[in-house]
C-alpha cells in the first residue's frame, strides 16, 4: 500500500510536468491529442470511482458524459451562459440524472446492473436523437463557443484548451482521492469486497453506492462540458454505449481498477496508441477489445499492477527482507 | 383500431419468435454456467453473415443455414475456451468484462471483413399467407416454427440424453456434479455448442429478412436479457413465452401508442420488472426445470 | 442491571423450531457464555440478536431501549456488534484498510493504535488480508468488530480452529477489552476456554434454555451433564 500511496501522488505530478512541459513546444495536432488524452483521463478517473471502488460495471457512463456535453452546449450557445457557469451546471445536471439512474440501477446487481445501465445508455442515445430542439438531433449541436481564454493564452486556443483540461483532470483526481479517503470511500470499498459483512458493520451500503455513482456522474458531466467547448460541436455518436461507454471500461481495466492513477495511464495509452500507429486507425476499436480481453485474462490488476510489481522487484529487496524478519519475530 | 388487433397479435408473435430464438441460447449458457454471454448477439450476427457469404458464393440457402450454424458453433466454443474458462473463478465482474471485450472484438472483425454497411441476403421466403383477419409472411411462419423446434431440440437433449443429464446436474449444483465425476470441460463445450448453434440458426434465418451489419446483435441481445428477466434465467420455456410476450407488447406499444416508444417501452418493462423483482421474475430457482 | 434482555424468542424455519420461548438476561459488564450441543440454537440466537434474522416471536430490549430486535445496521448503531463463525474480513484489502473501514463505520472515535497493539496486528497492517495466516485473520475479524466500539459484542466461536497458544492469546484479548467495560456474549464449543472467561453461562439444548448460572454450577448440574455427556456417550455406544 505504501508503494501505491507513492504512485498515487507521484504519477499525476509526472504527467502534469510532462504535459505542461510539452505545452510551449508542441504543435496544434499534438496539443489536440494531448487534450483529448487528458479529457479521457478525467473521464476514466471519474469512472474508476464507480467501477474500481464499488465493483459495479455501468455502461451508462458515456450517456452521462453526453448529458454534460449537451447541457453545456445548450447553455453557452442558446442561453449565452458563461462557459465556467455552464460547466458547473453540466456537472450538476449529470449528477442529478446520474443519481436518478443509480436509484433505479442499484436495485439490481451483477449482470443485471450491467444490462440495465446498457439499456439506459441505449435509450439515452435515443433521447439525444429524438429531443431535437435541445440536442440538434442526428445533425448534432453546432457552433458551440470555445473555452474562454485564460490569462496569457489569449491568442492560443489549443494551448488554452489543454491547460483547462489539465486543470479539470487535477481537480477530478484530487476530488477522487478525497472521496476515496473519506468515510464514504471506505464504505464503497467494503461494499465491493463483501456486502454482507459491510452491512453487519453497520455501513450504509445504499448511501455509499449512490454517492459513488453521483460523484462519478458529476465529473463525467464536467468533462462533457469541456469536450463540447473544445470541439465546438457535439453529435450523438460521441456518446453511444459502444463508443464512450465501452471506452471508459477499457481505460479503467487496462489501467488498473480502483487505483485512480492507473486509469490515467490506461486513457493515455488508448488515446495515443492509434495516433502513434497511424495506419491502424481502422483497427483501433478491435485493438481496444483485444487489449481489454488480454488484461482481464492475464493482468486483471492492469498496468498499475505491473508498475507496482516492477517497483517491488527493483529497489524493494532490503525492505522485503526486513518485513519477513519482523514477521518471523512476531511469531 | 380494434379491427387491427389480430394482425397486431400475429406481428407481435412473429417478432417475439425471433426474440425467443435468440433468448433461448443465452438463457441456456447463463443458466448452466452462470456466464453472461454478451457476445451471443455477435454469434447471431455471425450466423447471418456466414449465410450471406455462402449464399453469395452460390450455395443454396437451405444448405447455407446448417453450414453457417456449424461455423457459429465453432466460434461459440472458442469464445468459452479463450475468454471464459480461464477466469471462471475470477468472479462476475471479470466474466462480464471479458464478455464485453469479446463482443466488441467480434463486431470489429465483422466490420473489417464485410464493412459496416448493411447487407441483405436474397430471401427465399417471399410468399404471404392471407386470411380474413390477418396476413402473415411465410418467413414469419418459418421463424415461429424454428423457435418452437429449437426449444424442442434443447429440451430433448437436456431431458432425454446422458449429456443432458450432466448439463442439468452442473446447472443445479456444480460442486456436487464435479464430485460425481461429471467433467466440466465437456459440459462447457456442449453447452456453448448448443447455445451457439441456436444463436447461429437464429441469425441465419433472420438474416434473410432483416439487414445484416456488424452491430445487429446488440439490440436483440439486450432484449434477450430482458426476456431472461421476465422468463427466469435458465428457464427454456420462460425464454419462449417471455419472447412472445415481449414481441406482442412491443408491437402493441408501437401500434397503439408510438413507434418511437417501441424500444423505450421494452426498456421500461425491464426497469419495472427489476424494481419489483431485482433478481428477475423467477430468480434463479427455476434453472432448467 | 441487565444490558440485554431476551424475552420469549421463538424461531421457526418452515417446520423446524430452532428456538422455543427463550428468555435470558445479559448483565452489563459480564462475559456471558452460551453453550450447548450442535443444533441447540446458539448461532440462531446470535443471528436474531444481531438483526441478521427476524424471530418468529419474541422481543429484545437493549440498554434501556424496548421493541428490539433491530435490523443489523440499526443494531450496530445501538452498540450491538457480532463476529461470524467463519472468518469474515475484507479479503481483498489490506489489514489497515480493513481497520479503516471499521473505524469509519463506527462512531470514528475508536483508538486504532490500542486495537492494533491489543490484537498484535502491527506487523500485518500492510499485507492483503487474503494472504494472512488463519490466526491473524481471526484476530483481524475481531478487530473489525471492536473497531465499531460496541457495548455488547456477540462472539460466535472465536477460538474455533486455533492452536492452544492462539486460544490463550484470544482469551487475553477478550479479557483486555472486557476490562475496558465491554459486555461479551460468547458462544463457544471449547469448554475450557469458555469456563475460564465466562462469569455466567446459559446452556441450550434443542432450542430450549436448559440452565442458567455460574460455570461451576453448570458443570455440576445433572441435566447439563445429561444433555452434553449422556447423549454423547449413547452416540458413541451406538457406533
Amino acid at each position: 500500500m505504501r508503494r501505491e500511496a507513492i504512485m498515487r501522488w507521484l504519477l499525476p505530478v509526472i504527467i502534469l510536468v510532462i504535459a505542461l512541459a510539452a505545452v510551449p513546444f508542441a504543435n496544434d495536432y499534438i496539443l489536440y491529442v494531448l487534450t483529448i488524452a487528458v479529457l479521457m483521463s478525467t473521464l476514466a478517473v471519474s469512472y474508476d470511482v464507480l467501477l474500481g471502488l464499488t465493483g459495479y460495471l455501468s455502461l451508462a457512463h458515456g450517456f452521462l458524459y453526453g448529458v454534460g456535453a449537451y447541457t453545456a452546449a445548450y447553455l453557452t450557445t442558446n442561453s449565452g451562459w458563461n462557459f465556467w457557469l455552464a460547466m458547473l451546471a453540466a456537472a450538476l445536471m449529470s449528477a442529478l440524472i446520474g443519481a436518478i439512474v443509480a436509484l433505479v440501477a442499484f436495485r439490481t446487481k451483477g449482470i443485471y446492473f450491467a444490462v440495465l445501465t446498457l439499456g439506459i445508455g441505449l435509450v439515452g442515445f435515443q433521447f439525444f436523437l429524438v429531443l431535437e430542439p435541445l440536442t440538434g438531433g442526428v445533425g448534432g449541436f453546432v457552433g458551440i463557443p470555445g473555452i474562454p481564454s485564460l490569462p496569457g493564452l489569449a491568442d492560443d486556443p489549443s494551448r488554452n484548451n489543454l491547460v483547462v483540461a489539465i486543470v479539470l483532470l487535477a481537480v477530478t483526481y484530487f476530488a477522487a482521492l478525497v472521496f476515496l479517503r473519506s468515510s464514504i470511500g471506505a464504505a464503497c470499498l467494503a461494499v465491493r469486497e463483501d456486502v454482507t459483512l459491510a452491512q453487519s458493520l453497520g455501513i450504509r451500503v445504499g448511501t455509499a453506492r449512490l454517492a459513488a455513482f453521483t460523484f462519478s456522474s458529476a465529473f463525467a458531466g464536467a468533462a462533457g462540458a469541456v469536450f463540447a467547448a473544445i470541439s465546438n460541436f457535439v453529435g450523438p455518436d460521441d456518446f453511444s454505449v459502444m463508443a464512450t461507454g465501452f471506452q471508459v471500461v477499457v481505460f479503467v481495466v487496462i489501467g488498473g481498477m480502483g487505483t485512480l492513477w492507473g486509469p490515467i495511464l490506461g486513457a493515455f495509452l488508448v488515446v495515443c496508441l492509434p495516433e502513434v500507429l497511424r495506419g491502424a486507425a481502422t483497427y483501433s476499436v478491435a485493438i481496444y477489445g483485444i487489449l481489454l480481453l488480454f488484461f482481464i485474462l492475464f493482468a486483471p490488476k492492469g498496468i498499475a499492477g505491473a508498475v507496482l510489481a516492477l517497483r517491488r522487484l527493483l529497489p524493494a529487496r532490503p525492505a522485503s527482507v526486513t518485513q519477513t524478519a519482523r514477521h518471523s519475530e512476531a511469531r | 383500431m380494434i379491427e387491427l388487433l389480430p394482425q397486431q397479435l400475429v406481428n407481435g408473435l412473429a417478432l417475439g419468435s425471433s426474440y425467443a430464438l435468440i433468448a433461448l441460447g443465452l438463457t441456456l449458457v447463463f443458466g448452466v454456467l452462470q456466464i453472461p454471454n454478451f457476445p451471443h448477439g455477435e454469434l447471431y450476427m455471425l450466423g447471418a453473415s456466414f449465410t450471406y457469404v455462402l449464399v453469395g458464393y452460390g450455395v443454396n440457402f437451405w444448405l447455407a443455414v446448417p453450414i453457417a450454424s456449424l461455423g457459429v458453433v465453432l466460434v461459440g466454443i472458442l469464445l468459452d475456451q479463450v475468454g471464459y474458462r480461464r477466469i471462471d473463478r475470477g468472479g462476475n465482474l471479470s466474466l462480464m468484462i471479458a464478455a464485453l471485450a469479446m463482443s466488441t472484438v467480434l463486431q470489429q472483425v465483422a466490420t473489417l471483413l464485410w464493412g459496416a454497411e448493411p447487407h441483405t441476403t436474397r430471401t427465399p421466403f417471399t410468399g404471404i399467407l392471407r386470411t380474413p383477419y390477418f396476413s402473415i409472411g411465410i418467413y414469419q411462419i418459418v421463424i415461429f416454427a424454428a423457435a418452437l423446434l429449437c426449444w424442442l431440440f434443447v429440451w430433448l437433449v437436456l431431458h432425454r440424453s446422458r449429456l443432458g443429464l450432466a448439463i442439468r446436474a452442473m446447472a443445479q449444483n456444480r460442486t456436487a456434479a464435479l464430485l460425481m465425476g461429471i467433467e466440466l470441460t465437456w459440459v462447457r463445450i456442449a453447452t456453448f455448442a448448443i447455445g451457439a448453434l441456436i444463436g447461429g440458426i437464429a441469425g441465419s434465418l433472420l438474416g434473410a429478412a432483416f439487414p445484416i451489419y456488424p452491430t445487429m446483435g446488440l439490440n436483440p441481445v439486450l432484449k434477450a436479457f430482458v426476456i431472461l428477466v421476465i422468463g427466469g434465467v435458465g428457464n427454456l420455456w420462460g425464454a419462449i413465452v417471455g419472447g412472445f410476450l415481449l414481441g406482442i407488447l412491443e408491437i402493441l406499444v408501437a401500434g397503439y401508442i408510438s413507434s418511437q416508444l417501441q424500444d423505450i417501452g421494452t426498456f421500461a418493462i425491464l426497469v419495472v420488472v427489476l424494481i419489483i423483482r431485482p433478481n428477475g421474475l423467477f430468480g434463479r430457482a427455476e434453472v432448467l426445470r | 442491571m441487565s444490558l440485554l434482555s431476551i424475552r420469549g424468542i421463538t424461531q421457526r424455519f418452515g417446520g423446524v423450531t430452532a428456538l422455543t420461548d427463550v428468555s435470558l438476561d445479559v448483565e452489563e459488564g459480564t462475559i456471558h457464555g452460551l453453550i450447548g450441543p450442535n443444533g441447540a440454537g446458539k448461532t440462531t440466537l446470535i443471528n436474531i440478536v444481531s438483526g441478521l434474522v427476524r424471530p418468529t416471536e419474541g422481543t429484545l430490549s437493549f440498554n434501556g431501549r424496548e421493541n428490539g430486535p433491530w435490523p443489523m445496521a440499526h443494531a450496530v448503531t445501538l452498540g450491538i456488534v457480532r463476529t461470524y463463525q467463519q472468518t469474515r474480513v475484507f479479503m481483498g484489502l489490506t489489514a489497515r484498510e480493513n481497520l479503516r473501514i471499521a473505524h469509519v463505520a463506527g462512531a470514528g472515535d475508536a483508538n486504532a493504535e490500542d486495537l492494533i497493539d491489543a490484537l498484535d496486528l502491527g506487523s500485518s497492517l500492510d499485507r492483503v488480508a487474503g494472504e494472512l495466516p488463519y490466526a491473524t485473520l481471526r484476530r483481524l475479524s475481531l478487530a473489525l468488530a471492536l473497531g465499531l466500539r460496541p457495548k455488547l459484542l456477540l462472539l460466535d466461536e472465536p477460538a474455533v480452529g486455533l492452536a492452544p497458544d492462539e486460544i490463550a492469546r484470544m482469551a487475553e484479548v477478550i479479557r483486555h477489552f472486557h476490562g475496558q467495560g465491554l459486555t461479551v456474549f460468547l458462544v463457544e464449543h471449547n469448554m475450557r476456554f469458555l469456563m475460564e472467561l465466562a462469569s455466567r453461562v446459559s446452556v441450550f439444548d434443542r432450542g430450549r434454555l436448559l440452565f442458567e448460572g455460574t460455570p461451576e454450577a453448570a458443570q455440576g448440574n445433572p441435566e447439563v451433564i445429561e444433555a452434553y455427556l449422556g447423549r454423547g456417550l449413547k452416540k458413541h455406544a451406538g457406533n
